[in-house]
């Protein structure tokens, strides 16, 4: 109830008005609706059986009179209430999305973004249509209910209480019906997500398949999923042919009674012909109200719940915010500092101790083996984190008293694996610039060896990628990455194993061109091959969350991680003596992750 | 819609119909129950005005009693019959629907690599799942609404007319108003529908991407801009929906002013007749409770239009994929074999994945005898993973002829043909599952013992066993929770277990840590003695090794021939090797980035991609 309450005051604030306005509207609609069977009463004991034929046009008239203030009143609560549903189904959503834009790594670390999604799409609707819409029906057929029990009560209360027996029980069952067919639904729907799983899986891996020749196998896979679905949506079938006829069958028996116990009484002269129709009439507008109250129960429950998952999202603070002291940077120097740095992510410590300057205009290349936080010592510089203890320092100034925006602003990163959005590709070459000339965007593409390609395209820099246009290679992607980086002229670049992907001959342009753009840009790169450790004037030499070793590339021997069997046929001699040390690394690097308990500290 | 249209999607409904064949008595006997269903609901009016009339008018109170029973025996036989068919209806329709997703999901995996190439995954997972869905709500909610609530339309009809012709008449002249406005609102709510769906695939697009790529957001700053564009997306939603708001709320309360409209014109008119003696009580009473046997129906079939609509486009795609024949490539039958040796002969070869597409690889010959170990470089670009899809037979050559053995490629059987090929792939796709069964992936039933002492003779069984949960550690969608070099250990192994004649390494092994690397080379000159091994590779360190080494550019061989003969030609592959000499070699000499930037003076390759 609490969390009612509190879903009540968070989402429907500035809505009061509307949906009072939405419930009188709707209380109208249901009073309105009443008077028809009372005329139809009046109609048939004046008019028909009292001989008074000239107020059957009265009668009609009247009924007529009430359908049309029926109809507006009826278009009006539904567009009124749609309109507030809607407004707080939009604001909600708006919410929750700007509200997951200040969320950190470390929430989008433990979220998975089909989870989020579902919550921003899904659960938000299940809470606007209970509270605009559930609320109102509650309400508005509880009205009925009582009135109706009040109106047959007055037309005669022996026939009421008798006739009336069988009602509550279509509440008890439609509450009992949506119990059961709920979970029952719920697992159809958890069969379905694991048949579209293991079709996704078929699809993209057809390769795979094709090329093993297992294509019997996984239709026998494909084929089991698809039979659970059927089973389970059988289940629901069971569930729903044994309560659908009860619930059906239920007000029959009320008409049953009325016609066996109200017959005999107008029979006897108790009750009027007219009063029996009306009774009829009111019993049947009953029966709605009667099962949607059985099925709002768990409506109700259903919303609370998506409620709730709203509601974990919005009460998810930010770990890296803005303070109220924070002030914007101007342009940087680029000087770097980690002051006795350590980082933990969930108990689990990734940085032990750093203490590293990194000098304005300076390229300083982090090595070591996976998982030993190499990653993470670059992600503290645009502040993705912040240290668990001591302080990361640009020019001096700690990142905690700076804004993010102007932080960031000045900061190009490229990861391995970069992540493009669904525009063009001169779109996503500007996305940290979106004013930037045709110049500068060929200018940063040029830099990053992507010129080339980029015009081979179908449509050159207006080429759409991603899901709806085309396709990238690995390589291509880091390129774009790259100049998108480069674009927004950063102060400090951040290059994470960012040419991967990229043939050594294009690697080897797009260093050639950095070199030649660094000019007094400070450069930190994390290091996966040896051309890459070429650029740097300095090497950090990183090992379980720890520096072994600072100094230039011939003083470091960065070799032990790097090496690779170029050198094994170039510089026997030396990749021998190494290799054993790497094989190690490897090994240490699997039992770190092992420690780690997932798939290393690097997110 | 056009005739043709109309005929098509008849076909299409008559081809649906074909799957519910197989369940012919249970989907009849489910239509008998409907008809029973129906037939017991319109009864009530009809015996209530049999009540007032017989019994109550004329004081009788045993008849009275005689059609309460008789009310509530129908009313009982009609919860029986509502059972029934409920239940049949599921019966059948889930039943032809899994028959129909199997069928689609076979058809599927005998297409040929072309398809998938030509449609987007998502089009496709989209058949197995939306519009099964929407034929599903079709066959099970659509064919009970259309049956019940077209039997209760027409029952309702007949009952009124020969109750009393003239108030019938009377009573059905709200009808074509009725008709009318449902079909206008119908036609506006199509498209009021459409722009919400579309609108709330805009919503979740922009979503997705922005979830997905929060680090980039956060990264460049901007979060207001996405912010904007979201709160654009989510306004046209809110607008889309508003309309349909508007729409069905005109419509609906609208349908209920035209029922009161026909109690009014039955109280006027049919209480003049009560009065003049023409008609009973009772059948203006029966008669004011059959409006509702004829205006809830035809809401329902209006919602229906929606259904049939929808789920007639949806089966249209469905049999628009099962019309797709398989291309050459996946033609099964053929010779089979047992044992390969591994002759592979190209002859002119030419291939282009699309005409209008330029020519990937251009009249090539190469002979590779059984139990050779050749090495493919080149740059990106020049052709060479596209003659290793050849070799599998993922794609048939546009001209000239690939022989095994000396038997043209085309004349084996497929399946047979590539249970004796092992690929490898430079970004391996894992199923979900454990590390053990993407090992087993050929032969499920083997045990752990078999795939460890494969991973053994690969000399990564310690490497596999210290994953976190060593062979049973999960792999998640695209192998997540291992690493690139993990994933294609387990990629190696899974190709290797399948004991393959033939193997194909494409950039197998691209992430994994040198030192393994080393480890898998040394294992594989072991382990190949006697197959055929083609490598592709980036790095020159791997192909060194090899028995021959085949450098290609745009589509053409361009070089043949050993690592020192080669070398000493002084052509393209001793340049290749010399510029990664250097960016490797250069180490040693220079630890400025400013003096390093020198080897890219070197010749270079043209850096096609």
């Amino acid at each position: 109830m609490a969390t009612f309450r509190r879903m009540m005051r968070t989402f429907l604030r500035g809505h009061w008005i509307a949906l009072s306005l939405s419930l009188l509207l709707a209380v109208t609609t249901t009073a309105l609706g009443l008077a028809v069977p009372w005329f139809i009463r009046g109609a048939v004991d004046k008019a028909l059986v009292g001989g008074r034929t000239d107020l059957l046009v009265v009668y009609a008239a009247a009924i007529l009179a009430v359908a049309a203030l029926r109809m507006a009143a009826a278009f009006g609560r539904r567009v009124v209430s749609g309109r507030v549903s809607l407004a707080v189904e939009t604001e909600m959503r708006d919410r929750l999305f700007s509200h997951l834009t200040t969320l950190g790594f470390d929430f989008y670390m433990r979220s998975q973004t089909g989870q989020l999604m579902s919550r921003a799409i899904a659960d938000v609707r299940a809470v606007r249509m209970f509270l605009a819409y559930g609320l109102v029906f509650l309400i508005t057929h509880t009205i009925t209910l009582l009135s109706v029990t009040a109106i047959l009560f007055f037309l005669q209360p022996r026939l009421a209480a008798v006739s009336l027996i069988p009602m509550p029980f279509i509440l008890v069952t439609a509450r009992a019906f949506s119990r059961r067919l709920h979970p029952s639904l719920w697992a159809v729907q958890q069969r379905i997500a694991e048949l579209t799983a293991v079709a996704e899986e078929r699809i993209t891996g057809i390769r795979v398949i094709k090329a093993f020749a297992i294509e019997d196998q996984q239709q026998a896979t494909f084929a089991l999923a698809s039979d659970q679905i059927y089973r389970q949506n059988l289940e629901a079938a069971g569930i729903r042919s044994r309560y659908i006829p009860l619930i059906g069958v239920m007000p029959s028996l009320s008409l049953i009674i009325i016609l066996l116990y109200g017959g005999r009484m107008v029979v006897a002269g108790d009750l009027t012909l007219g009063s029996l129709i009306a009774f009829n009439a009111y019993v049947m507008l009953l029966i709605w109200p009667m099962r949607m109250l059985g099925m709002l129960v768990s409506w109700a429950e259903r919303a609370i719940a998506a409620g709730e998952r709203v509601l974990e999202v919005l009460d998810e603070r930010p770990t890296v915010t803005d303070r109220s002291t924070a002030a914007d940077l101007s342009r940087l120097r680029g000087a770097i500092e980690f002051r006795n740095v350590t980082f933990a992510h969930d108990d689990v410590p990734v940085i032990n101790g750093i203490s590293l300057r990194i000098e304005s205009g300076e390229t300083v290349a982090l090595v070591g083996p996976t998982g030993c936080g190499k990653t993470t010592l670059a992600h503290l510089i645009p502040r993705f984190y912040d240290p668990t203890t001591g302080g990361v320092l640009v020019d001096g100034i700690d990142l905690r008293d700076t804004t993010l925006a102007s932080l960031r602003s000045q900061i190009g990163l490229v990861d391995q694996d970069p992540f493009l959005f669904s525009l063009s590709v001169r779109d996503n070459i500007r996305y940290g610039q979106p004013d930037a000339s045709e110049d500068a965007v060929a200018a940063a593409a040029a830099a990053a060896a992507a010129d080339d390609f980029i015009r081979a395209l179908p449509a050159g820099y207006d080429t759409v990628i991603g899901e709806r246009g085309v396709t990238l290679s690995g390589g291509q992607r880091q390129r774009l990455a790259l100049a998108r980086a480069l674009l927004i002229d950063p102060r400090i670049l951040i290059l994470d194993d960012a040419t991967s992907s990229v043939d050594a001959e294009t690697e080897a342009r797009i260093v050639d061109a950095l070199s030649g753009l660094r000019g007094s840009r400070t450069t930190v790169i994390v290091a996966h091959r040896p051309s890459t450790v070429m650029l740097a004037d300095r090497v950090v030499l990183l090992e379980a969350g720890s520096i072994r070793q600072v100094g230039t590339p011939r003083e470091v021997p960065w070799q032990e991680i790097l090496v690779a069997d170029a050198e094994v046929g170039l510089q026997g001699q030396l990749a021998a003596a190494h290799r054993a040390a790497a094989e190690q690394d490897a090994r240490r690097a699997v039992t770190a992750r092992l420690a780690a308990g997932d798939t290393g500290a690097t997110p | 819609m056009s005739g043709v249209r109309v005929w098509m999607r008849h076909r299409a409904f008559v081809r649906l119909a074909s799957y519910v064949r197989g369940y012919r008595l249970q989907a009849l006997g489910t239509v008998a129950c409907m008809i029973a269903l129906t037939a017991c609901g319109l009864a009530g009016p009809y015996l209530l005005r049999l009540a007032i009339d017989r019994g109550i008018a004329a004081g009788d109170l045993g008849y009275l009693t005689q059609i309460a029973a008789v009310y509530l025996a129908v009313s009982l036989l009609g919860a029986l019959f509502n059972g029934l068919q409920t239940y049949g209806v599921n019966w059948v329709g889930e039943r032809v629907v899994r028959d129909l997703r199997d069928d689609l999901f076979r058809h599927l995996t005998s297409l040929d690599l072309g398809y998938y190439t030509r449609q987007r995954a998502g089009w496709i997972i989209s058949r197995l799942t939306n519009d099964i869905e929407a034929l599903e709500q079709l066959l099970v909610e659509g064919s009970a609404q259309l049956v019940t609530n077209t039997l209760t339309l027409c029952g309702a009809v007949i009952i009124l007319f020969s109750m009393d012709v003239r108030l019938a008449t009377v009573t059905m002249s709200v009808l074509p108003i009725l008709l009318a406005g449902t079909v206008v609102f119908r036609m506006r709510a199509v498209t009021a529908y459409r722009r919400v769906r579309n609108s709330v695939g805009d919503v979740t697009a922009v979503l997705q991407e922005n979830l997905s790529g929060i680090r980039v957001v956060q990264a460049f700053t901007r979060e207001a801009d996405s912010r904007g564009v979201f709160a654009r997306v989510n306004e046209h939603y809110r607008r889309a929906n508003m309309n349909t708001v508007v729409l069905s709320g005109a419509y609906f309360p609208a349908v209920e002013f035209l029922s009161a409209v026909a109690t009014a014109l039955i109280l006027l008119y049919g209480g003049h007749q009560v009065a003049r003696g023409a008609i009973t009580v009772g059948v203006l009473v029966a008669f004011i409770g059959y409006l509702s046997s004829f205006f809830d129906p035809v809401e329902a079939l209006s919602d229906l239009y929606n259904t049939i609509q929808s789920s007639g486009a949806a089966l249209e795609k469905i049999l628009s994929v099962l019309d797709t024949e398989p291309g050459d490539a996946e033609r099964a039958g053929g010779l089979s074999t047992t044992r390969l040796a591994g002759d592979i002969t190209l002859h002119g070869v030419s291939f282009a994945y699309a005409v209008e597409a330029g020519e990937v690889l251009d009249r090539v010959d190469l002979h590779i005898p059984a139990g050779q170990r050749v090495a493919l470089v080149g740059p990106t670009g020049a052709g060479k993973s596209t003659l290793a899809r050849l070799l599998l037979r993922f794609y048939q050559p546009t001209q000239g002829v690939v022989l095994v053995d000396g038997i043209d490629l085309r004349d084996y059987d497929v399946r047979e043909y590539r249970r004796h090929v092992g690929y490898v792939s430079q970004e391996p796709y894992l199923f979900s599952g454990t590390v053990l069964d993407n090992i087993r992936l050929s032969r499920p039933q083997a045990d752990l013992a078999e795939v460890r002492a494969a991973a053994l003779e690969l000399g990564i069984d310690d490497l596999l066993s210290s994953l976190p949960e060593g062979y049973d550690t999960r792999v998640h969608e695209r192998g997540s929770r291992l690493s690139a070099g993990e994933r294609q250990l387990v990629a190696f192994a899974r190709a290797f277990f399948a004991h393959p004649q033939i193997l194909i390494l494409d950039e197998a092994t691209s992430s994994v840590d040198p030192g393994t690397e080393h480890r898998l080379e040394s294992a594989l000159s072991r382990l190949l003695q006697g197959r055929t091994a083609l490598v592709i590779a980036h790095r020159l360190s791997t192909v060194e090794t090899a028995d021959r080494i085949i450098v290609m550019e745009d589509g053409r061989i361009v070089e043949d021939g050993g690592h020192s003969g080669l070398l000493t030609q002084r052509g393209p592959y001793s340049q290749l090797y010399h510029a990664q000499f250097l960016a490797r070699g250069l180490v040693g000499t220079t630890h400025s980035g400013t003096e390093a930037g020198r080897y890219s003076s070197e010749p270079r390759q043209n850096d096609t991609e």
